[in-house]
């Protein structure tokens, strides 16, 4: 299964909060959820040419629940309580693993500070995403976003059968939050390709690199939380919504997958968000809806059921924002490597 | 698990920079809390303000900050479910106006609620956000003597490359001076200087800085705290609204000023305190951490937890 998620790997997740946020470790979680390495890591979705390698991973850190996590559903009102981060999977990329302890020491000892794993962070990755012109980093964020859709669109094609034979009577937690999945989805594939759909809301409403490159981290987050993977189903800790949910049989189809059928929703939804968010600059959503090539009614709607699958986790760290611009502007490369090739 | 049948919507409470807040009835367990009702304009979609406030708040656990509960959505409206306050500072100051002449709160109960307050901003300091909107209407209060963050609106995280930020933030009165003069490199300073602002009308009751325009604000500051020089305060004649024709003014007396209205006498240390907070240059301007490390809370924080002043 491939998903943003899968794009990217992941290290200590206390990094996605700011370091007094972070969770405190509880032993006994820990050894519970142990876990090992997910295989359907970046080379899968990213082939790229570096060879991958398996290791064990321990999940470092726990969640003190930020709340029990609920969409529960009473008559026509959705309650939402924090969910904790149920996935905290440390992922090493492969390259990073290939870094030696001599490499490591030459980073600077502030960089090390601010990293709780030294080995996934080098000098080499870091780039300053202030000084990334907008259009380079929409080139490479549409490259990632392409390459993933491309994978998920014949994933879901292989799965297609199972489509039709799903009923959603019941209005149970599960089936709202799978709704709320599945109104991105458009009836056709937009005929745009995304570079130029972000070049196109760029035009009528420029926003940052920040902006830009937060949306990658929210898609990440979402089907992170919201698919999951196998090990953490056997956790008692969670909740039985997400159990559901992260259920492998569950259909593949009530996945939060990025591809072409949702992905221009997403990002327009994302992107406004993430406006919102993030800068004090912003347009209305009318404008948005007419960037993006949809109706006004929609965009809220759909803005709001990108709060509401994102849980409302829009703060990123520093750090994280570093990590991120590493791990793009690497796959970049690895990219334009293999082209050249 | 609660849901909007849980809640009992009470008396209105008032109305926020973007919703109306009610008092309610949490049903089941009898406790009541706060209600803030926020519409979803068709032209808007999800206010920023609410999106912040709640993406913000949901992170932020710290007595003084009114805890977020729940956000109950339904059909056109989110409804922000927050821990219920008895009153604001605003509204609790202003009832101890006798006639026309404001009336200072008692200084040992400034005191314990500036910590409160220092206490609470450190913890959004630290967890890198800034509040921007200090003043006395966002701070809540309870009977207990208890004082919490609330309104997160126009809070921002920071600590981020690339952001805009815009200096149209922070009501008037609390704006610091480098916001004024444009600067949009701000960073939590800004709520420093509100902190300032705030300990000095605890003291007197009365706006410290009551400007009706940006221009008159600045007046009033430099009036009291004198006209910034590049001596004073090194690239202030870079920042976008300096005005080489500012009237030069000497600093004041900060006692001299604050002194007539308030029946207590007012020691160095607090005297002190506030220059900390008001310095018009913001890198010279104390952190919330220094300022709960300030020798006027050396009671506070010698015996770390401060019980409220008895009344």
């Amino acid at each position: 299964m491939i998903s943003a998620g899968d794009a990217f790997t992941y290290k200590d997740d206390t990094t996605m909060l700011p370091p007094s946020l972070s969770r405190t470790t509880d032993q006994n979680r820990d050894l519970h959820n142990t876990i090992s390495m997910t295989r359907i890591t970046t080379e899968e979705a990213i082939s790229s040419s570096e060879s991958s390698m398996a290791s064990e991973s321990s999940l470092k850190n726990t969640k003190e629940s930020i709340g029990p996590e609920t969409f529960s559903t009473n008559g026509r009102s959705t309650v939402i309580k924090w969910r904790q981060n149920p996935m905290e999977v440390d992922i090493p990329s492969p390259r990073s693993i290939a870094i030696t302890r001599k490499q490591i020491e030459k980073i600077p000892l502030s960089t090390r500070l601010n990293s709780s794993y030294d080995e996934n962070a080098s000098v080499n990755d870091f780039i300053d995403i202030t000084k990334l012109s907008t259009k380079k980093l929409i080139k490479m964020i549409s490259t990632i976003l392409e390459k993933l859709i491309k994978s998920n669109d014949e994933l879901r094609e292989r799965n297609e059968t199972s489509l039709n034979d799903r009923t959603d009577d019941d209005n149970s937690d599960e089936s709202k939050l799978v709704r709320s999945i599945k109104s991105f989805r458009g009836k056709h594939i937009p005929p745009i390709k995304l570079e130029q759909y972000f070049h196109r809301i760029q035009k009528y409403c420029p926003t940052n690199n920040l902006v830009l490159l937060a949306i990658l981290i929210y898609f990440d987050r979402i089907s992170k939380v919201l698919n999951g993977s196998k090990e953490n189903e056997s956790d008692p800790n969670i909740s039985t919504h997400h159990h559901l949910l992260r259920n492998y049989d569950c259909k593949i189809e009530d996945k939060f997958l990025l591809d072409s059928y949702n992905i221009h929703r997403l990002i327009i939804s994302a992107i406004t968000v993430s406006t919102k968010f993030w800068s004090d600059f912003f347009y209305s959503n009318s404008r948005y809806a007419k960037v993006g090539g949809i109706s006004l009614d929609e965009m809220n709607y759909l803005e709001l059921q990108f709060l509401l699958i994102s849980n409302f986790d829009l703060i990123i760290s520093s750090e994280e924002i570093q990590r991120y611009s590493g791990l793009l502007s690497k796959f970049y490369i690895s990219i334009t490597d293999l082209t050249a090739s | 698990m609660s849901s909007s049948s849980q809640f009992k919507q009470l008396e209105k409470l008032g109305n926020g920079t973007y919703a109306t807040v009610y008092k309610g009835l949490n049903k089941t367990t009898g406790a009541y809390v706060a209600l803030k009702e926020v519409k979803l304009d068709s032209e808007e979609g999800t206010p920023s303000t609410a999106i912040r406030e709640i993406s913000l708040m949901k992170e932020l656990k710290h007595e003084n900050i009114v805890r977020l509960y729940d956000v109950i959505h339904t059909e056109n409206k989110l409804t922000l479910v927050f821990e219920y306050m008895d009153n604001d500072l605003k509204k609790y100051m202003d009832s101890r106006t006798v006639g026309n002449s404001p009336r200072g709160l008692e200084l040992n109960l400034v005191k314990y609620f500036q910590w409160q307050l220092l206490e609470g901003l450190a913890f959004c300091h630290e967890n890198k956000i800034l509040h921007r909107d200090l003043k006395p209407q966002n701070l809540l209060i309870n009977k207990k003597g208890a004082l919490k963050l609330g309104d997160f609106g126009l809070a921002r995280a920071f600590g981020i490359p690339v952001n805009t930020f815009s200096s149209e933030v922070v009501t008037l009165w609390y704006r610091a001076p480098d916001v004024l003069m444009g600067s949009r490199t701000y960073s939590t300073s800004i709520d420093i200087w509100s902190c300032g602002c705030i300990l000095a009308e605890m003291i007197t009751g009365k706006p410290l800085f009551p400007g009706s325009n940006d221009e008159e604000q600045l007046k009033l500051i430099f009036e009291t705290m004198g006209t910034p020089t590049e001596a004073t305060w090194p690239g202030v004649s870079a920042l976008p609204k300096y005005n080489p024709n500012f009237p030069q003014r000497l600093p004041k007396d900060l006692r001299m000023v604050l002194q007539p209205y308030c029946k207590e006498p007012l020691d160095d240390n607090v005297i002190d305190l506030l220059h900390g907070l008001l310095q018009l240059n913001p890198d010279m301007r104390l952190s919330a951490k220094q300022a709960l490390h300030h020798p006027w809370f050396a009671e506070y924080y010698q015996h770390y937890t401060p019980a409220p002043p008895s009344s």
